[in-house]
């Protein structure tokens, strides 16, 4: 349902998406993986709109989006950036965080701006993700990254979105967030059935969640393996891993 | 307890506690008046009449007179609060505004105590001078015929004439537009050169003398304050500055006919003179304009642009050098 | 003491008229992260604008309201420089109350006076006439201070302060940054043709320079409010009266008149440096 066909995208004299072309099925969970600097941010930065491509078209369900900006798209879109910071506003509160997650997809009002957010439904959903709901009346930027990311998910999750792009969410967050984030996330594309595409960095995850991989390699979409292969990858020689020995003194 | 409200508590008392510490210890308790002088900006024009005030009142009082001295520093902010602040000090007797703003704010908060005026230009537009007011002194009109025809005789190939003035200047436009309309009748081109602050003075006047054979300017605080430097440039350039306050001729202006803004104070001292003691009440007294005969010329400005005095001017000179 | 009273009074009627130059500071700076210069040019505009309507017989409040209107469409232009043109915050605040000086000029002239005129200050019988002008700064800052209040809590307030702080945040629920940091700076542009509107009216004439140093006093009100609380309130407007009070103080002193800013900039110094002290008790 999402479609990327002959995607050209310029930095300067950098040629850092190069005749991209991929189909994303309706339902597809797919965990996109490449080496640093190949393009995966730009990759999402171009289907969510914020880089317009030098040629070629994107379509979702079969509507040519890319002459959409990104505050356009973002009714059919939702995404999750890497820094967290970006998800949520730091000098607003937890619930009001919650609260403006409500006003996509129309415009926003002159009432009350806490009413699209009822006290129990915040605190219903601040305990769904295990936090208390204390926590509700803090500032955003006064909590530690993994619970703004968390906050974050829940907030992006509000409406159910046609595409969820996540770009690598758990990268900043200690393995126990990192956890529950991803139970989280993988629960509610389940549930919703959300077209998702995950950037990763730790092949684990690669391999244990969705139901495709695709490696980006020279701006392009190099390999695809759907569920079966995945299962034959080996983790180990998927991304690469840190050279622990030349480490030792 | 809140620790906001211990700050401000603790410096609320402070204040009072200050505030009516100075009110006990009022200058010059022997003075049978009080007069508080609200000058808008310091500037050479308005210093000269404030000492010109300030002097003369002290010779006709002696010890009877005490001053109090404000300084607004050109804001107007400022001075509306300096002219709130003299309204609530009920020990004063009267009031001196120097300049038009000091006029005016005084004017709006202060109406019974009688408010002395100088260094003004139109006092009767600003609703000053209407029939019950308390106001009376002297107004810097000047006379643009006089000092108009000052330029003629002395710069009598004179063809095209710069109007220097600043743009934000009460008055100054009305006054060049006087100038403008005495100048073209007798056959000379007229170009304005105005300025909005002072950083684009220097650009101004070098432009200006590129076009033009004589420099005119009319009573303006911002000419003013510039005057040594528009002078010099003006020199430079070989050409005529005639200005319309007196005093700028020693800061190397070629001449002028036109107001003494020291004996504007001295004259309003002695308006005030006559309200304080004399018993008149401020209506009763016309606001006087403070130009003379008197000419005043740099004769060093006049030998370096090879100019001479005419015979007929000559009783009336006052040399500066 | 009565003269006590009075500095007081003069203190909180100047402390109101520039507690609402300290919220356009606020809302610019602080909600939209866009320091906006034009503040002085709207000042100005909506003084000439409101004198001009008042030295004509219109109703004061009228002339206020058109100041409002003058001022929120300064601040368009201002956030059109730069959201449609590019130009930098700064520059587009300085072009604008660079621009606005001519504008100024042309409708009132550089002096205007009201003397005589009904002003919203003038009204009343005499016995009382001396508390009319601070029982009606007081209404109109409250009517003022309580729209933006329950503004900054509606939807619409939501995002204005996360445009400020999170732009992204905009894009990510669908609404446009460009739109907001209008809509923001319309609001301060609005507020300061207001002040300067009753500015005119309380000092009873309208003046060129009145603008000039009005940024100022809208900064050094908004950082010592801020020292009092950091979110939009009443703390604006106690900063601006703070700041006044230092100002009245400096004038009270009646030192050697050319030293009067350095006293102020030493008891302002002393007023934050007091104000730590307390904290870290």
């Amino acid at each position: 349902m999402l479609k990327l066909n002959n995607i050209d995208v310029w930095f300067g004299s950098n040629h850092v998406l190069r005749n991209l072309s991929c189909d994303v099925e309706p339902g597809d969970f797919i965990v996109i993986v490449g080496a640093n600097g190949q393009g995966k941010s730009t990759l999402f930065d171009t289907i969510a709109g914020k880089v317009m491509p030098t040629s070629g078209t994107i379509t979702i369900d079969d509507v040519d989006v890319t002459n959409l900006d990104e505050r356009e798209r973002a009714s059919m879109i939702t995404r999750i950036f890497q820094n967290t910071q970006l998800n949520s506003v730091g000098t607003l509160t937890v619930h009001q965080n919650l609260a403006m997650a409500h006003y996509s997809r129309r415009s926003a009002r002159f009432g009350d701006g806490m009413k699209a957010m009822p006290r129990e439904r915040a605190e219903y959903l601040i305990t769904s993700i295990g936090m208390d709901g204390e926590v509700l009346d803090k500032p955003m930027n006064a909590l530690s990254g993994g619970q703004r990311q968390l906050i974050a998910f829940v907030m992006a999750t509000q409406m159910i979105p046609k595409v969820l792009l996540l770009d690598e969410p758990t990268a900043a967050l200690d393995p126990h967030s990192a956890t529950l984030l991803l139970q989280y996330s993988a629960q509610f594309i389940r549930r919703h059935k959300v077209t998702t595409l995950l950037i990763t960095h730790d092949p684990h995850i690669a391999l244990s969640i969705g139901n495709k991989v695709w490696i980006l390699e020279d701006g392009k979409i190099s390999k695809q393996f759907n569920a079966e292969e995945k299962k034959t990858l080996n983790p180990d020689k998927l991304i690469g891993q840190i050279d622990y020995e030349s480490l030792m003194i | 307890m809140n620790k906001n409200v211990i700050l401000i508590g603790v410096l609320g008392a402070c204040i009072a506690g200050f505030i009516l510490f100075k009110q006990m210890q009022t200058p010059a308790v022997n003075a049978a008046y009080t007069i508080g002088i609200l000058q808008t900006a310091s500037h050479p024009a308005l210093d000269a009449t404030r000492e010109g005030f300030m002097n003369e009142l002290k010779a006709l009082m002696g010890d009877e007179v005490a001053f109090v001295v404000q300084n607004a520093e050109g804001s107007i902010t400022n001075v509306h609060t300096i002219a709130h602040q003299f309204h609530g000090k009920s020990q004063y007797a009267g009031f001196f505004a120097i300049a038009t703003p000091a006029a005016q704010s005084l004017g709006t908060i202060e109406k019974e105590r009688p408010i002395f005026i100088a260094a003004v230009s139109d006092p009767d537009s600003l609703g000053l001078g209407c029939s019950k007011a308390n106001v009376c002194g002297t107004k810097d009109m000047i006379d643009v015929h006089a000092g108009i025809d000052l330029l003629m005789q002395l710069v009598p190939h004179a063809k095209k004439i710069g109007l220097l003035y600043s743009s934000g200047e009460t008055n100054s436009a009305v006054l060049v537009q006087k100038m403008r309309e005495d100048l073209e009748p007798r056959g000379l081109s007229v170009a304005e050169f105005a300025m909005s602050n002072e950083a684009d003075m220097q650009a101004m006047v070098e432009s200006a003398c590129h076009k033009v054979d004589v420099l005119l300017a009319p009573t303006d605080n911002m000419i003013g304050s510039a005057a040594s430097a528009i002078a010099a440039i003006a020199l430079k350039h070989k050409k005529p500055f005639i200005v319309s306050d007196n005093m700028l001729v020693k800061e190397g202006a070629l001449a002028a006919h036109g107001v003494d803004y020291k004996a504007g104070g001295k004259r309003a001292a002695q308006i005030a003179h006559e309200v304080l003691v004399g018993g008149k009440k401020p209506y009763e007294l016309p606001i006087e304009r403070i130009q003379d005969d008197a000419i005043f010329i740099n004769q060093k400005t006049l030998d370096t642009l090879g100019l001479s005095i005419p015979e007929s001017l000559k009783e009336r000179i006052v040399i500066v050098s | 003491m009565i003269e006590l009273l009075h500095i007081v009074q003069g203190i909180v009627e100047r402390g109101l008229i520039f507690g609402i130059v300290v919220a356009a500071v606020y809302i610019a700076s602080r909600l939209i992260n866009f320091d906006n210069l034009a503040v002085e040019g709207s000042f100005g505009l909506g003084g000439a604008l409101s004198a001009v309507l008042i030295a004509g017989g219109f109703n004061p409040w009228l002339a206020l309201l058109c100041a409002a209107l003058v001022g929120i469409a300064s601040g368009i232009v201002t956030a059109c420089l730069n959201t449609k043109l590019q130009l930098n915050n700064l520059i587009s605040g300085i072009v604008v109350t660079t621009g606005l000086f001519s504008i100024t000029l042309k409708t009132a002239g550089s002096n205007m006076s009201l003397s005589g005129k009904t002003t919203m200050f003038n009204t009343m019988p005499s016995w009382l006439a001396p508390y009319q002008s601070l029982a009606v700064l007081i209404v109109v800052c409250m009517l003022i201070f309580t729209l933006i209040d329950w503004l900054l809590t509606t939807e619409i307030g939501f995002l204005l302060r996360a445009v400020g702080d999170t732009p992204q945040m905009l894009t990510n629920v669908g609404k446009s940054i460009d739109r907001y940091i209008m809509l923001g700076i319309a609001l301060s542009n609005m507020l300061a043709a207001m002040s300067g509107a009753l500015f005119v009216q309380y000092t009873g004439y309208f003046s060129i320079w009145a603008s000039l140093g009005i940024l100022i006093i809208g900064l050094a009100g908004m950082i010592i409010a801020e020292t009092f609380s950091p979110s939009f309130g009443i703390s604006l407007i106690a900063g601006s009266i703070a700041y006044q009070t230092i100002i009245a103080m400096t004038f009270e002193l009646q030192l050697n008149q050319d030293w009067n800013k350095l006293i102020t900039a030493v008891l302002i110094v002393l007023l934050i440096v007091i104000k730590q002290w307390l904290y870290k008790k």
